[in-house]
């Protein structure tokens, strides 16, 4: 019975695949030409600002009308390779500060950017702000590319600063304990900082809403990292996929898994964090509690996810 | 001030070849509570002086001494610190930046001291590029563990004797301020001399934001810490931040990415040797990672805002910047110089006199 059920599944599966697949094409090739097409004019836009250096970042250095512009190549990604699926969106706040808590995994940090562009498109259409690791803000190129896309440092000072500022800010308590582990670890959570992500969002008042991602795990497989390499380049791995080394370049495309993203309701911190001795006990309870929402999260849309490239 | 109540201010300036100095020089002349304005320095002021009395020595503690008692200043404003090698080497910096205002102090100390306010300049170069800093840094953030570049471990050194003659000397106020970049027609610091250049070389990669206080918020707030004292210390910057590359889009200048991103010591001073500038480390840092600070505390402390955010300043900056050879062509009005001259050999009382009367004629052209 159960097998049967796979093979209709399957069986009808392949047949649909094969009977869209040329409108499917079209559609992609239409997409990619929306993309340019939008792109080209918005780059036109600013191109006029830019080289008179007329335009205003905000005191972190973030650019919201260069992000746009360059948006529709997450779009792209998040619309037709990963084609995520969110849900949960009503539980971000339309003004007003939040602190987004996600799960971290992949070996490059695409999380981020969709969960941006999920927020962004389908959500309450506010930029979401990710605080980085400082590795990145001491590699070129991508210093000046976070920075110009809203991201700023993970030091508490910063997040506050961006939380009272009513801003929504992203966080992935993890690091890149969560980003560097290995596959067969995959969708287990790590540690979760030491709570300071909870300390920020107390003192700044604000809700904290727990994001689980399900899919980013599997855009690289690593299986192991190269030893040395890392501390020579400045950056915290060097990944063995199981295209990366082999491939060259090309192993670098990520793999195209089905993502799933929820966001969970949101946990006032305001009622949960007390102001007295028992503080620290507090926070250390609140950090569980969103480290079990996002557990749970991440059982459940693994639980409905049948195939990890179709969902 | 208790000593000099109901007198004008007796004010000594330590350092007056850089803008900053002189410029306070300027707008001190123009008050008319101020009696008396001495400055010393190894080279003369950046531009003409009316009643200031300039002694051109280098900054020894028995000059001081001898000055402060017997002129009976109570007010000494040290802005000696800098980190601009194109003029100095990083010895001789390194000996006017620390020895310099040790010197000073130890003038100043003593119970039979007439000085009761020390304004110190510091410079926001403390807090150094790197990495891991916060978008901005306050007053009351610990400084990373090592100085990353000279300059930094001089400014580090100097506030601590600074931070030693508060503790010595209760009776006196002393404020350090910790300037963030300086911009402007006149203003001659390493920040507006590499943005002079006729293509501006960029760090590979990286565009930080930065903080750039025009002249006359930066003239503005030096004179109002001189006239008002208050103690502590201070961030002084503008509002909001600007990526270095929009400032070079501004000025109308080309950015070169041809610094590279390591191995900075070797190949970059190398490469900017060939080209007869010399960019500091913490310049580099500068440009490389960026730093911005918060000063709310000197906002709050002495009822102020700058006039211009980080953006406007840069803005404004880069105007009055295509205009600055129709300043150049402007020749000093000799005549003046010599009517000064012959004032002060009158007496200075008479000279105070006509500076007062300078100032209501001008009217409302000038601040302060």
């Amino acid at each position: 019975m159960a097998e049967q059920t796979v093979i209709g599944r399957k069986a009808s599966q392949s047949g649909a695949a094969r009977r869209t697949a040329p409108r499917k094409r079209t559609e992609e090739r239409s997409a990619i030409f929306d993309m340019f097409r939008s792109m080209r004019s918005g780059l036109a836009d600013l191109h006029e600002q830019r080289i008179r250096g007329e335009y205003t970042t905000d005191d972190f250095g973030f650019d919201p009308a260069w992000t746009e512009t360059i948006l529709p190549v997450a779009k792209l990604a998040y619309d037709h390779y990963w084609r995520v699926e969110v849900s949960g969106v009503e539980n971000i706040p339309l003004e007003g500060g939040a602190l987004l808590v996600s799960n971290h995994a992949g070996v490059f940090p695409f999380d981020a950017a969709m969960i941006k562009v999920a927020v962004l498109s389908e959500g309450p259409s506010r930029h979401v702000r990710a605080l980085v690791a400082d590795w990145m803000f001491n590699t070129p190129f991508l210093s000046w590319f976070i920075r110009r896309a809203g991201q700023t440092l993970g030091h508490p000072d910063d997040t506050f600063r961006l939380l009272s500022a009513h801003q929504l800010v992203l966080v992935f308590p993890e690091g890149i304990r969560g980003t560097g582990k290995p596959f067969s670890e995959r969708y287990r959570l790590r540690r979760f900082g030491r709570g300071g992500f909870v300390e920020a969002a107390a003192r700044a008042h604000v809700p904290i809403i727990p994001v689980s991602v399900v899919g980013s795990e599997e855009t690289y497989p690593m299986l192991g990292e190269v030893p040395y390499l890392n501390k020579l380049m400045g950056v915290p791995y060097v990944p063995i996929t199981p295209t990366l080394p082999l491939l060259g370049p090309l192993g670098l495309v990520p793999l195209p898994s089905k993502w799933s993203i929820n966001f969970h309701p949101p946990i006032q911190t305001d009622t949960l964090v007390s102001t007295g001795a028992s503080r620290a006990a507090d926070i250390m309870d609140v950090t569980e509690l969103v480290r079990g929402t996002i557990q749970d999260g991440l059982r459940q849309q693994l639980m409905d996810r049948r195939s990890v490239f179709f969902g | 001030m208790a000593a000099n109540e109901g007198q004008g201010r007796r004010i000594l300036i330590t350092g007056i070849s850089r803008f900053l100095g002189t410029g306070l020089a300027a707008i001190l002349e123009r008050h008319p509570d101020v009696d008396l304005i001495v400055a010393v320095d190894r080279n003369g002021p950046v531009r003409e002086l009316a009643r200031t009395d300039i002694i051109q020595s280098d900054l020894s503690h028995s000059l001081i001494r001898k000055l402060v008692r017997k002129l009976d200043i109570d007010t000494v404003v040290h802005a000696t610190m800098s980190g601009d090698t194109t003029r100095h080497n990083v010895r001789q910096l390194h000996d006017a930046n620390v020895i310099g205002t040790m010197n000073v102090l130890a003038g100043c100390s003593g119970t039979d001291s007439p000085v009761r306010n020390v304004v110190m300049l510091s410079d926001t170069a403390i807090y150094g590029g790197g990495p891991k800093n916060p978008a901005f840094w306050a007053e009351s953030m610990a400084l990373p563990a090592t100085p990353r570049t000279w300059y930094e471990r001089d400014l580090r050194e100097a506030e601590r004797y600074v931070n030693d003659f508060r503790a010595m000397q209760p009776n006196t106020e002393v404020a350090i301020l910790r300037f963030c970049e300086v911009v402007g027609p006149d203003s001659e610091s390493l920040m507006t001399e590499y943005l002079a250049l006729p293509a501006v070389p960029t760090m590979v990669g990286f565009d930080p934001v930065l903080q750039v206080l025009h002249q006359e918020d930066a003239l503005d707030a030096l004179a109002k810490a001189t006239l008002m004292p208050k103690s502590g210390l201070f961030n002084v910057a503008p509002h909001g931040v600007v990526p270095l590359s929009q400032i070079i889009e501004m000025m109308g200048k080309m950015a070169l990415p041809i610094i590279p991103f390591a191995g900075q010591e070797v190949f970059v001073q190398t490469a900017l040797r060939l080209l007869r500038r010399q960019f500091p480390s913490h310049f580099l840092r500068l440009i490389q990672y960026g730093w911005a600070v918060d000063s709310h505390l000197w906002e709050r402390t002495w009822g102020t805002r700058p006039q211009y955010t980080a953006l406007e300043a840069a803005a404004l900056f880069s105007r009055q910047y295509r205009t600055r050879k129709l300043q150049e062509e402007q020749t000093p009005y000799v005549y003046e110089a010599q009517l000064e001259e012959f004032l002060r050999s009158k007496g200075r009382q008479h000279a105070k006199d006509v500076a007062k009367k300078e100032l209501e004629h001008q009217g409302g052209s000038h601040r302060g």
